[in-house]
């Protein structure tokens, strides 16, 4: 089997990406997953120079 | 070039950084440079340079001089059965070390050999101490009027050269084949034509 | 752990860090040039008074706050040396088992007693945990020189600047929070850098051209097959907002390299990793 799989460089890649995509789907599958872009809260980025005050009380008071 | 050496120096337990410097002295590699800047010659000698100065019971080489110049090559081969020889004379090894070249310029390396091994298509078809080959195997160049007694002996190979028939002979006594004309021992490079158009042709 | 292993390892992150001194060491600094150069240029437009102004609301603005509570302010500076840390990583994934091969190096390489899993890990680490230091010392030498331009300025045109040491303190503390986001980008990216590996590894020519036409083809076949889309879908999930690659506060650090996506993420990386290693005896 091993020598099957690495008889050359097309046989390793194709047993490669088969195992990638197996586990790819079995993971899609069972936890449904979606096409959604990953979203992380940031609150930096509602930084508005001009009242930078007011974001610094808002941010560092809901942080801590 | 002295981040080749650092490297080296790191990752092998066994390399010997002034051994190395000092191969690397007989090479016409400028120490300033770059390995980039080296020609594919000067790379071949830097390569060899470093793993000379290993010190490993098994070393192998293969083709280990393709591509460079004649000088160089002559030098490398007396460097390398020099060192091979300092250390076996040296008290701190055990003398077990064995070199393996693997070359198609056999005429260089047949004064080094101690043994010779010829490889057909994966298969061994010659396995002999250098010393015994002389007793085994005989070229004979074979006089105008003895042909017909000369492959009455089956030589495992017959070849026209200046004229002459010279035919190769396996294990065939001596004595047999002294009345055909000269006897010599055949080079290296003419017994492993011989052997191959044995096996076939023959 | 045995010493020789220890220096073993240096040696090899030694050697990457050499032989890509343009992505790792020149990329940041010529960064770090160009931002001082631009900062120098827009200043110069300012009248002197403005710029007074400017320098005493700089000292007084993070009054009460500490260095740590600071130093996210500090990122929007980091994000162009991410962006570039983003294409650094990639271009050196796509280049490191595949150069080697083209200049025919590699019989050296592998000539020496480095298995082929030490040397892919020893890229992977250097791309993950040393690359990003030299891009912290060129903020850094950023920031340096920054402060220096605005100390000068303040002191001759008779500014307090005690404030100012305590915002370097926080240019500073915010050093951390760019390693921690470059960490998280490598890790984020490790399909990605593990998908350009493993065709950096195989492929003989035209690496790039393998990967990508590759993963349309396999995107494609999924579709085929399953009848399913998760290959484009978990990519998507990863490349839509840059905001994923960004670690804005301490308190995230954990949650966000240690949540189930990364290490999932992590782990599909890991698959294609394996693959290029066992590539490499394929040398031609």
């Amino acid at each position: 089997m091993k020598n099957r799989i690495l008889r050359n460089r097309y046989s390793l890649l194709l047993v490669t990406l088969t195992i990638y995509m197996a586990v790819m789907v079995v993971e899609g599958a069972a936890t449904g997953r979606k096409a959604q872009v990953m979203d992380f809260e940031n609150p930096f980025f509602d930084l508005n120079l001009n009242n930078i005050d007011g974001f610094i009380e808002r941010n560092i008071e809901v942080e801590y | 070039m002295s981040q080749v050496l650092d490297y080296v120096e790191a990752v092998h337990p066994r390399f010997e950084r002034k051994k190395a410097e000092d191969f690397l002295l007989t090479t016409d590699i400028p120490s300033k440079k770059r390995v980039k800047e080296l020609s594919k010659g000067m790379v071949t000698q830097l390569h060899l340079a470093l793993v000379m100065a290993i010190d490993v019971q098994l070393l192998v080489l293969d083709e280990p001089t393709l591509g460079l110049d004649i000088i160089y090559r002559k030098g490398f081969y007396d460097r390398l059965l020099n060192d091979y020889y300092d250390r076996l004379l040296n008290d701190y090894y055990d003398g077990n070390r064995t070199i393996i070249i693997s070359t198609h310029q056999v005429e260089e390396i047949e004064v080094l050999l101690s043994h010779l091994i010829f490889i057909d298509r994966g298969k061994i078809v010659l396995n002999e101490m250098m010393s015994d080959l002389a007793d085994i195997y005989v070229e004979v160049l074979v006089d105008a009027d003895k042909i017909e007694k000369a492959e009455a002996l089956n030589p495992i190979s017959t070849r026209r050269i200046l004229g002459k028939t010279a035919c190769t002979y396996e294990s065939v006594p001596k004595g047999q084949l002294e009345a055909l004309g000269d006897l010599h021992s055949p080079s290296v490079a003419d017994l492993f034509v011989a052997k191959m158009k044995d096996i076939h042709h023959g | 752990m045995d010493k020789f292993v220890l220096l073993q390892f240096y040696a090899l992150v030694k050697r990457e860090v050499l032989e890509n001194r343009n992505l790792f060491v020149a990329a940041p600094a010529v960064l770090a040039l160009l931002m001082l150069v631009a900062a120098i240029w827009v200043v110069s437009f300012l009248p002197d008074d403005r710029l007074v102004s400017f320098v005493e609301y700089l000292g007084v603005l993070f009054d009460g706050l500490s260095p740590t509570e600071m130093a996210p302010f500090f990122m929007v500076v980091a994000i162009p040396f991410l962006i570039v840390f983003y294409v650094c990583c990639l271009a050196y994934s796509l280049n490191a088992l595949y150069q080697d091969r083209r200049d025919m190096s590699i019989y050296f390489w592998q000539s020496m007693p480095v298995s082929n899993l030490k040397t892919v890990l020893s890229k992977v680490f250097t791309l993950a945990l040393v690359a990003p230091l030299f891009y912290i010392a060129s903020i850094f030498v950023f920031y340096l020189f920054a402060m220096i331009g605005l100390i000068i300025f303040g002191v001759t045109n008779d500014v307090d600047v005690a404030g100012l040491g305590w915002m370097f303190l926080a240019s500073v503390a915010s050093l951390f929070l760019v390693y921690f986001s470059a960490l998280s980008a490598t890790l984020w990216l490790f399909p990605t850098l593990g998908w350009l590996l493993l065709f950096s590894a195989f492929a003989r020519k035209t690496p790039l051209l393998w990967a990508v036409g590759a993963f349309i083809l396999v995107g494609f076949l999924e579709g085929f097959v399953f009848g399913t889309q998760y290959l484009g879908n978990f990519i998507q999930s990863r490349t839509g907002n840059f905001n994923q690659y960004l670690i804005m506060s301490f308190g995230d650090v954990f949650d966000r390299l240690f949540n189930y996506d990364m290490l999932f993420g992590v782990f599909m990386g890991s698959i294609l990793i394996a693959g290029a290693v066992l590539m490499r005896r394929f040398t031609d």
